[in-house]
């Protein structure tokens, strides 16, 4: 079984070595691929220096199309699995193993979930946010949902090629799961730390929250995950 | 200024309809001269056709636009109804754009991932 995890990255020169590091001192048996995401800064050169796979689109293009470049290259090169990874710090590689342990075979996608083990800290924002977008899904027939704009989550094959042929393209992580469900592939969540953010800026700010809740709950009413 | 709109535009037999009737036909040239130069699709044009003819004949015969919006739609004032006329196709057309804008920004983030993939291969 081979896998392969799957990085965006925009920008991320103050910490993309860090987190390479701390992933490749971890686990050993999955290759690594950083979609570089039109960064201006030195990322690619960082990255290469690693001797790490750096797959770089010329111009920045958001990350949903970034993340399906990585399900593209996954599906392209045959491989079992798939696994979205933060580049600023968040993820952490000892934590890839119990998700992975977590299939039963049935899922087509692990998710790890922030809340779950519930002393995870953020801001009463987020939290509302994450309500909202849970119960959003529940309504539309997902099931056990508690961390619904997690990015740290384990694909297979069926998952692989859907979201190779068809991914949201901002904010792609709620629509992303419901799109799963559309199609009967079963999610399952397990609790999982996550570090606070090392650097770099979330690519939902203040402004945009917004235009976050607004477009993100708009695509789901109307497409259903289509 | 609204006096002077209602008189020019309902006037029935002014030489307003004269000039009116000129920059109607030199819009729909310089259309056809885009299509023909290839600066403009002949599918993109057909709504700046369809739309333009159908509101240079109401300015150029204001009669029948009275006829249009008097008695079908019972607008009292036609200049607005021909207002109205305008920013619908202006509406269909940016609304056209936009689906246009839509499909070309899919086509590029399709081609940008591609030849990210293959970049990296060489």
């Amino acid at each position: 079984m081979r896998g392969l995890i799957i990085i965006p990255a925009f920008n991320e020169e103050k910490v993309i070595a860090d987190t390479l590091d701390k992933l490749i001192a971890c686990e050993g048996e999955w290759d690594i691929v950083v979609v570089n995401d039109g960064s201006k800064d030195r990322t690619e050169e960082i990255v290469v220096g690693k001797n790490i796979r750096c797959v770089s689109l010329l111009v920045n293009l958001g990350i949903g199309t970034a993340v399906q470049t990585g399900y593209k290259l996954a599906r392209k090169e045959d491989y079992d699995w798939a696994l979205q990874f933060d580049a600023d710090g968040q993820h952490q590689g000892d934590q890839i193993k119990p998700l992975l342990e977590a299939f039963t075979g049935e899922e087509a996608c692990v998710i790890g979930s922030r809340y779950l083990t519930g002393d995870y800290q953020n801001t009463l924002f987020r939290r509302c946010g994450a309500f909202y977008f849970s119960l959003l899904l529940k309504i539309m027939g997902c099931s056990e949902v508690t961390d619904p704009s997690s990015g740290f989550r384990l694909c297979d094959r069926r998952a692989i090629a859907l979201f190779a042929d068809n991914y949201p393209l901002d904010y792609p992580e709620v629509e992303a799961r419901l799109m799963l469900n559309r199609r009967s592939l079963k999610v399952k969540e397990i609790p999982i730390t996550m570090a606070p953010r090392q650097g770099g800026v979330s690519s939902i700010n203040r402004f945009g929250a917004l235009y976050y809740f607004a477009k993100v709950s708009l695509s789901m009413i109307l497409k259903g995950g289509r | 200024m609204i006096g002077l709109l209602t008189e020019v535009t309902i006037s029935p037999k002014g030489p307003i309809q004269l000039w009116t009737g000129i920059v109607a036909f030199v819009v729909l040239l310089f259309l056809v001269l885009l299509v023909r130069k290839n600066h403009l699709k002949a599918s993109y044009s057909l709504l700046w056709f369809g739309g333009w003819t159908l509101c240079a004949f109401f300015i150029v015969f204001p009669p029948y636009l009275d006829v249009i919006s008097k008695d079908i739609f019972g607008i009292e004032y036609s200049p607005t109804m021909l207002l109205l006329m305008m920013i619908m196709t202006l509406g269909l057309i940016i609304l056209h754009l936009t689906t246009v804008i839509t499909r070309q920004s899919k086509q590029i983030n399709v081609l940008a991932q591609e030849m990210a993939l293959l970049k990296e291969k060489l």
